[in-house]
């Protein structure tokens, strides 16, 4: 037998601090920190979050579940502007597709007045789920990946499309203090969760 | 986080706008020589442009290029 035995289910950790408290600072140390949650009505065309500073926060991550609304002749985005500035971004990405029949996929690149978070296809609305990250801090091309799903009941009750994307703003200076979300055109609804890299 | 203001507009003007470059497609070399040996076919049938989009559509959707 040995002549010390630890029974390390009956060691207490002594609390060596007064507060005992358990506050979301706390919790959040090195992790994602919810900045703002915005339930958007129908009828929105755009939600601008501001009160941010890029630097201090290093990273947002994006996150959108709604529907995109109305009809047109074309496709149409949903867009994030750095501090609600007029800009034209080149976006790329992939995306896969089934409109109820036949499968297809392939390459996309578009230019946007902002990231493009995600979008309809067929020139139809869809209820969509999006989720995204945008480097913030100035000295760098502000750059976003995201991945966005739609369906498309307007094209079939099976039609539905989903993709990845991302694209970069050509400025290294300009520090970010809002994030607009926006539609190219047309209108949106849905919940809206902004996070943001805690200290 | 307490100085964050959130804003929510219905205005029309605050849309994004519309995108300025359409969409691309990439296409293979080979599938481009197919599609224009397809099109030179289509010459003289005089179609107009919709309806030359929709043939070419049907007939990469058939497999034909």
């Amino acid at each position: 037998m040995p002549d010390i035995v630890l029974d390390y289910h009956r060691l207490k950790t002594p609390i060596d601090h007064p507060d005992f408290s358990i506050t979301p600072l706390k919790l959040s140390f090195g992790v994602w920190q919810k900045v703002a949650e915005v339930d958007a009505p129908s009828g929105t065309t755009a939600v601008t979050i501001s009160g941010l500073d890029g630097d201090a926060d290093k990273a947002y991550l994006i996150y959108f579940e709604g529907a995109l609304e109305g009809t047109a002749t074309a496709d149409w985005y949903l867009v994030l502007i750095p501090n609600a500035l007029s800009l034209t971004i080149d976006n790329v990405g992939y995306y896969a597709a089934f409109d109820g029949i036949t499968t297809s996929s392939g390459t996309w690149r578009v230019s946007l007045g902002g990231f493009m978070m995600g979008r309809t296809g067929w020139y139809v609305a869809g209820h969509m789920v999006c989720l995204g990250i945008l480097g913030a801090m100035t000295g760098y091309r502000r750059q976003y990946i995201g991945w966005y799903h739609i369906d498309s009941p307007g094209k079939s009750s099976l039609a539905h499309h989903d993709g990845f994307t991302g694209g970069f703003w050509n400025d290294t200076t300009t520090k970010i203090t809002s994030l607009k979300i926006a539609t190219s055109t047309n209108t949106f609804s849905g919940k809206i969760i902004l996070f943001k890299v805690s200290i | 986080m307490s100085n964050v203001k959130v804003e929510i507009s219905k205005d029309p003007k605050d849309c994004a706008g519309q995108p300025s470059k359409v969409e691309s497609i990439e296409i293979s070399l080979d599938d481009l020589r197919k599609l224009v040996d397809f099109v030179k076919q289509l010459k003289n049938i005089g179609l107009d442009l919709a309806s030359l989009k929709k043939l070419i559509e049907y007939a990469k959707k058939m497999g034909w290029i």
